[in-house]
C-alpha cells in the first residue's frame, strides 16, 4: 500500500470514528434504557455462573426502571472504554460505581450521588506494619484499577511507590494474593468482599482512606451523554423517590452491613 | 472549514504532546526492549527447536512438534495470562525453586511469554527455509568433498537465510503489534502509556499517536527489510549490465556475423 492510499485509509478511519460519535439530538421516549457496566466489581456488579450480570447496582437499576416504567438491559463493558462506549451510544447510562469527578464531568453528565463509600488499603496478612503513609510505602508496589479515582489518588500522593495499574479490580487483587503486590487500593466493600470470599487469608484490609474531595469527588452517580438531560432528570427523580419509599434501604440491607447511601 | 480545523486540532494536539510526550517516548523504549529481547531470545530458541522438529528421532521431533502446535495454536493473550497469573497460583512452588523473583516481575513474564511464542513461529520459518534449499545443493557440496559444517556454512545456510529473511521480518512486525498485550499485565509500554494518558485526558487523539508510532515502526522495518533482501539477493537477481559493458550494441548495429567464428 502506497503512502497516499495509506493516508486516505487513516483519514477514512478517523472520519468513521467521528461519525459514530454523533448522537441523534432528537428527544426520544425512553421505553428501553440500556445500562453499561464493568461487571468485575462484586458485590456491585459481577457475572454469575449463568453468565448474568448481578449485584447491588443491577437490582438498584431495576428499581429505577420500575419507577420510570421502562425496560432495562445490561451490558458488560470494559472499564477503560466505558465512557467512549456511552458517548458512541453503545448504551444509554453508565451505572458502574463511577465516582463523579471533574475530569469525567468534562465528557459526561452525572445524576445525583446514589452511594459513597471509602477507599481502603489492603495489605499482606503477613505484613506487620499498619502504617500506610507515603513515606512508609516508599518503593513498595501498590496496585489498583486504571482510570479510577484510586489510580489518581495514588499517582498524586504516592509518587515514590511503584504503582501498577490493571484493567479490572479483580487483577490487582489476584496479584496481591500471589504476593506480586505489597498493597492494593480499592473500594472498601469490594475489597472486603475479596478478602472474605477469594482471599483465602492472604490479605487484610488495613485502613480507610479519607476521601479527598478534589480527587474522589462527592460519590458515585449514573453517567449520561451530555445531550440526555431528560434522562438525567428522570433518574434524579427516581433516586429521590426510592430513598423516600424505603426501597434503597431494603436493597442495601440485602448486600451490605453498613450504610453506603452517603448522605 | 470548521470541520477541517477541528480535525487538525484533533491530530496536532500540542498541549497533549508537550504534557505527555515523554510518557509516550518512555513507552516506546519499553516496547522496543520487549520486542528486541523477545525476538532475539526467540531466535536463539528457534534453531534447536527447528532442528529437533526436522530430526527423524521421534523423541526429538515429537516434543518439538507439540511445542510448535501449542504455541502457534493458542492465543498469545492466553499464554501471557498463563505465565503471569498462572505463576501467581503456584507461587510457593516457584519460591521453593528460587525463581519467584523472575515471575514476580511483569516485564520478565512478558519476555518469557513472547519469547516462547515467537520461538515457535521462528522455528517453523527456519524449517521452511532449510527445507526450501534443493536437495541437489547438499549432494553437490558432498560430492565436492565439503565437510558437513562447510556445506552448511557456505551452501545451505546462505540460501536458507535468503528464504527466511522476509518471513522473519514479518514475524518481527507481528511481535511489535502483539507486544501491546503487555499493557494488560501492568507494563507501561507504548500501549500502556497510551491507556494511562487516555484515562487522564479522555483525549482520543492519543490512540491516534500510538497507532502512528506503531505504524512508523512497522513501516520502517518493512523498508529496512526490503533493503536487506536486495543486498542479500544480488547473486540471484537478473543483473542490469552497465552501458559500457555492452559494446556490441554501440551505434545500434548488431554483431556482424563475420566477427563470429564458429568452432571448428
Amino acid at each position: 500500500m502506497g503512502i497516499p492510499k495509506l493516508l486516505l485509509a487513516v483519514g477514512l478511519a478517523c472520519g468513521l470514528a467521528a461519525g459514530t460519535g454523533a448522537h441523534p439530538a432528537a428527544a426520544k421516549e425512553w421505553k428501553t434504557i440500556r445500562f453499561g457496566m464493568d461487571a468485575s466489581y462484586a458485590p456491585f456488579e459481577s457475572v454469575n455462573q449463568k453468565g448474568e450480570i448481578v449485584g447491588f447496582e443491577v437490582d438498584y437499576a431495576r428499581a429505577i426502571c420500575a419507577k420510570l416504567e421502562a425496560a432495562c438491559t445490561f451490558q458488560n463493558q470494559d472499564w477503560d472504554g466505558i465512557i467512549p462506549s456511552l458517548l458512541s451510544s453503545k448504551f444509554d447510562v453508565i451505572f458502574s460505581s463511577m465516582n463523579i469527578t471533574d475530569a469525567r464531568k468534562a465528557r459526561v453528565i452525572f445524576s445525583d450521588v446514589y452511594y459513597a463509600t471509602s477507599p481502603v488499603f489492603v495489605g499482606q496478612a503477613s505484613g506487620k506494619s499498619k502504617d500506610i503513609s507515603p513515606a512508609a510505602l516508599k518503593g513498595k508496589s501498590i496496585g489498583t484499577q486504571s482510570s479510577t479515582i484510586h489510580a489518581n489518588f495514588l499517582e498524586k500522593f504516592y509518587p515514590d511507590s511503584d504503582i501498577k495499574l490493571y484493567p479490572t479490580q479483580d487483577e490487582p487483587n489476584l496479584d496481591l494474593a500471589s504476593g506480586r503486590l505489597d498493597y492494593v487500593v480499592g473500594d472498601v466493600l469490594v475489597e472486603e468482599d475479596f478478602v472474605k470470599t477469594k482471599g483465602n487469608g492472604c490479605c487484610t484490609v488495613l485502613s480507610e482512606i479519607k476521601r479527598v474531595p478534589a480527587i474522589h469527588g462527592p460519590g458515585v452517580g449514573a453517567a449520561f451523554r451530555p445531550g440526555d438531560t431528560d434522562l438525567q432528570a428522570m433518574f434524579n427523580k427516581a433516586i429521590a423517590e426510592l430513598d423516600a419509599d424505603g426501597t434503597y434501604a431494603t436493597l442495601q440491607k440485602k448486600y451490605f452491613t453498613i450504610d453506603i447511601r452517603g448522605k | 472549514m470548521d470541520a477541517l480545523h477541528g480535525l487538525l486540532g484533533f491530530v496536532f494536539n500540542a498541549e497533549l504532546l508537550s504534557q505527555y510526550g515523554w510518557r509516550l517516548l518512555s513507552g516506546v523504549r519499553i516496547t522496543a526492549e520487549v520486542v528486541l529481547l523477545s525476538c532475539s531470545i526467540g531466535f536463539v530458541l528457534a534453531y534447536p527447536i527447528c532442528r529437533a522438529r526436522m530430526s527423524r528421532n521421534p523423541l526429538l521431533w515429537g516434543p518439538a512438534a507439540a511445542y510448535i502446535a501449542v504455541f502457534r495454536g493458542t492465543p498469545l493473550l492466553c499464554q501471557l495470562y498463563l505465565v503471569y497469573y498462572g505463576a501467581g497460583e503456584v507461587r510457593p512452588w516457584l519460591t521453593g525453586a528460587g525463581v519467584w523473583w523472575f515471575f514476580r516481575d511483569a516485564f520478565y513474564c512478558c519476555i518469557l511469554a513472547f519469547s516462547l511464542n515467537t520461538a515457535a513461529y521462528q522455528a517453523e520459518i527456519l524449517r521452511g527455509a532449510l527445507g526450501s534449499v534443493a536437495r541437489g545443493q547438499r549432494e553437490a557440496a558432498a560430492a565436492l568433498g565439503l565437510s558437513p559444517y562447510r556445506a552448511a556454512r557456505h551452501v545451505v545456510w546462505p540460501q536458507a537465510f535468503l528464504a527466511a529473511l522476509r518471513p522473519l521480518g514479518n514475524e518481527l512486525i507481528l511481535v511489535i503489534k502483539a507486544s501491546a498485550l503487555a499493557a494488560i499485565v501492568t507494563l507501561l509500554d507504548l500501549m500502556g502509556q497510551t491507556r494511562l494518558i487516555f484515562a487522564r485526558t479522555f483525549d482520543f487523539s492519543v490512540y491516534l499517536y500510538a497507532a502512528l508510532i506503531y505504524l512508523a515502526a512497522t513501516e520502517g522495518i518493512r523498508r529496512l527489510w526490503s533493503r536487506m533482501e536486495r543486498a542479500a539477493s544480488k547473486h540471484v537477481r537478473p543483473v542490469e549490465l552497465p552501458r559500457a559493458a555492452v559494446p556490441a550494441r554501440r551505434g545500434g548495429m548488431p554483431i556482424r556475423s563475420a566477427e563470429y567464428m564458429p568452432p571448428g
